[in-house]
């Protein structure tokens, strides 16, 4: 079943430190909704998943260079 | 002895004498049943080339590429950093065995609440 997004942001080639944090500040803003995120940076693969292992923001499906992360909710 | 370790190591070919010890000491945490990480940044990036640490040979030591294919084959890992990688215009679809790219959440993933670590 295909996934709707509330949200869609293009990192394009941002990486690393600069790309979470971006990324931190925009889920934050959308707590429970959905984030459709683009980021063709080749350590993105290996970062998203990670990065939302440690922050408890839920990533729904990933298929390089997309990502589909629900942003947590408040605890 | 279980546990993680990691490697930072920031040198290639501007300090081959760095980037040999650095696989020396990560191939001695790795046989130490460690969950060994090497993490190349900065020049070391350009260790992670197929072909690039073939003429690296310290004396006193193994050749470095035997040193890195052991340390892989081992079980050890190595993450190569994004930013680093892509600043310096390398091919991202070669790279040696074990080498993934990735940025600093991963290795932040990795070192977690405490991680004994040694940088070169």
């Amino acid at each position: 079943m295909p996934l709707t997004e509330h949200e869609t942001w293009d990192a394009g080639d941002m990486g690393c430190g600069e790309l979470v944090l971006e990324l931190r500040l925009r889920l934050l803003a959308m707590p429970g909704r959905v984030l459709k995120l683009v980021a063709t940076d080749a350590g993105a693969p290996e970062d998203i998943p990670a990065y939302c292992r440690m922050t408890r923001h839920e990533l729904l499906q990933a298929q390089h260079p997309l990502y589909w992360i629900r942003a947590r909710t408040p605890s | 002895m279980s546990g993680k370790f990691l490697v930072s190591l920031t040198h290639a070919k501007n300090d081959t004498d760095k980037a040999t010890v650095a696989f020396v000491v990560a191939n001695a945490a790795v046989a130490s049943d460690k969950e060994a990480l090497v993490f190349l940044s900065i020049e070391a990036v350009r260790l992670a080339q197929p072909g690039y640490a073939d003429d690296i040979h310290e004396e006193g030591f193994a050749p470095l590429k035997d040193l890195m294919a052991n340390f892989v084959k081992a079980g050890g890992k190595i993450y190569v950093c994004s930013p680093c990688f892509k600043k310096r215009k390398l091919d991202e679809t070669q790279l040696i065995d074990g080498a993934v790219v990735v940025g600093g959440a991963k290795l932040v993933e990795f070192m977690g609440e405490a991680c004994p670590s040694v940088s070169y």
